[in-house]
């Protein structure tokens, strides 16, 4: 679904993504850990458009190099960003009504979307008149990934869903991944939160230093020493567990 | 003292209407029309030329007036509107998003070409534009209006209201304030964001113009008179906040009665006392009354 060849972005003089080149297929979840400042948000700006990137980005066998942002998530691209970003001076419901900008010529399928993830999300449904910057950090990660699908992706990208979020509330949030996932949704997930991320992901790869240093299916690389050293906190974490 | 409120509410809506303009660009694209007070000349003068035209066309009544005052406003708002997307592509786009502040000397460079050029057409002198119903005064016992000062709060405060229930209620309000928000998650909404920048530039050029239509009768027009009144109302813009079009507003009008109230007692001070509001208003709140910090991400 998509193909990303040598990927490279730079701020300036400083080069943040070093030829990066990845894959994830239909109906996969792929997930992206590394560090902070490793590249991963670098990667999915330079996928999504928001930054300019040189290299080669195929979605559904189609370059999109040269597409700007909406014209990506009108083919099929969308993300909830790091750190949510909802609109915080907008209610839940303007909220998803931007979410569904694309398909606002068709006031109908997009309240029928709404409707649909007033479902998926119950939470949200309770709060919608009310004014996203007042929501919690979970509901407003709720809100973040229900607004991107309102787009309809064939593609759902999350940049650090987990960040700032207790145990119990990622939890929630993963598993409503992994029932996005059983209904075909395709997901790039990039985590800190390396160990939560593997357990749900089919494959994923580790970025250091703005490059992919190791790749392999999850389940391989949860058990791979040099990841438990770097990201899963090491086998003395694990002895003490 | 009345009569007074009257005359500052009037042209406080006025200021208001230039205010919102600034917080129009200014939330948007995060850089300010500096070019407003010029639009807002052009715009009085093109109103002139728009009433001559159809007055040479087919002749003047008090009731054929009143029209074409109104579709002078519209020439003027439409002209300056479309002048404003010019401005956004030569003076605005290229620096937008940047670092720097090189849009400051495009627009006011802008400015000066719009002033030079009309200028060339219209010579340096002042003219009157005659209000569309006439000099008379109303009485309301003690008060006395004159009708375009009616006309002039009328029209503002029904636009100004308009925008306030626009940016609300409608799906182009909600795309501007996403995008003034937060750029970057506007456009993986889908939002075509410069497009929604050149927008801002088109209604608040659109706005200095209709102010200029609007103010021609009160003010005699000249080419210089925009300057004065765009400063205003970026200070009404600066001490309401220009983050918060509802401040602006309320800014624009607190600065047209300051003015006035200061007329009252010497018309020498009037400027003094605006600017001294100025200053006291940021020194406690330098946000503005009710503006907010925005943080720049980069």
């Amino acid at each position: 679904m998509l193909s990303v060849t040598d990927l490279n972005v730079s701020y300036g003089p400083i080069r943040a993504l070093r030829g990066v080149s990845m894959q994830v297929g239909a109906g996969e979840i792929v997930a992206l850990i590394g560090a902070n400042g490793a590249g991963k948000s670098s990667l999915l700006r330079g996928i999504t458009g928001l930054v300019p990137a040189t290299g080669q980005v195929l979605f559904k066998d189609a370059p999109i190099g040269g597409l700007t942002t909406p014209q990506r998530v009108a083919l099929g691209i969308a993300m909830a960003p790091e750190g949510r970003q909802v609109f915080t001076d907008q209610t839940v419901h303007e909220n998803l009504l931007l979410g569904g900008h694309l398909l606002r010529r068709q006031p109908q399928r997009v309240e029928a979307n709404i409707a649909r993830f007033y479902d998926l999300f119950p939470r949200l449904r309770e709060r919608r008149e009310q004014i996203a910057g007042t929501l919690s950090g979970g509901e407003q990660q709720m809100l973040a990934i229900a607004r991107a699908l309102m787009s309809e992706p064939s593609l759902l990208i999350l940049d650090e869903p987990s960040l700032g979020l207790a145990p119990i509330v990622t939890a929630d949030i993963f598993r409503t991944l992994a029932r996005l996932r059983s209904d075909g949704m395709t997901i790039l997930l990039v985590e800190q939160m390396a160990n939560q991320a593997l357990a749900i992901a089919d494959r994923a790869y580790v970025l250091e230093g703005g490059a992919v240093v190791l790749e392999g299916a999850a389940g391989a690389l949860r058990r791979d020493p040099r990841i438990r050293e770097a990201y899963l906190g090491g086998d003395f974490a694990h002895r003490a567990a | 003292m009345l009569q007074a409120i009257i005359g500052g509410l009037t042209l406080g809506s006025v200021y208001a209407l230039i205010a919102l303009g600034f917080n129009l660009t200014y939330t948007t694209t995060r850089t300010l029309n500096f070019a407003q007070g010029d639009f807002v000349s052009v715009g009085a003068f093109v109103g002139l030329g728009t009433v001559g035209v159809l007055t040479a066309a087919l002749g003047a009544d008090a009731v054929g007036y009143v029209w074409f005052y109104a579709l002078a406003a519209v020439a003027a708002a439409l002209a300056m509107g479309v002048l404003g997307l010019p401005l956004y592509l030569a003076a605005i786009r290229p620096f937008a998003g940047k670092p720097g502040m090189s849009w400051v000397v495009s627009t006011i460079g802008f400015g000066i070409v719009l002033q030079s050029a009309a200028l060339s057409l219209w010579g340096l002198g002042a003219r009157m534009l005659a209000p569309p119903f006439g000099d008379e005064v109303f009485r309301v016992g003690e008060v006395g209006f004159r009708s375009q000062e009616l006309v002039v709060m009328a029209l503002a405060f029904a636009i100004l209201g308009g925008f306030d229930i626009a940016m609300r209620r409608t799906a182009l309000g909600r795309c501007m304030r996403a995008v003034a928000l937060n750029r970057d998650a506007a456009a993986l909404m889908g939002i075509d964001v410069p497009r929604v920048m050149a927008l801002a530039f088109l209604a608040s050029s659109a706005l200095a113009g209709l102010s200029g239509v609007l103010v021609a009768p009160i003010l005699s027009a000249s080419l210089f008179m925009g300057v004065i009144i765009a400063l205003k109302g970026f200070s009404a813009a600066i001490i309401g906040g220009l983050t918060n079009p509802r401040g602006c507003m309320a800014g624009g009008l607190l600065i047209g009665l300051v003015e006035s109230l200061t007329a009252l007692w010497s018309a020498q001070w009037r400027e003094i006392m605006v600017f001294l509001l100025v200053i006291l208003v940021l020194a406690m709140a330098p946000n503005g009354m009710f503006g907010r910090k925005l943080v720049e991400k980069v």
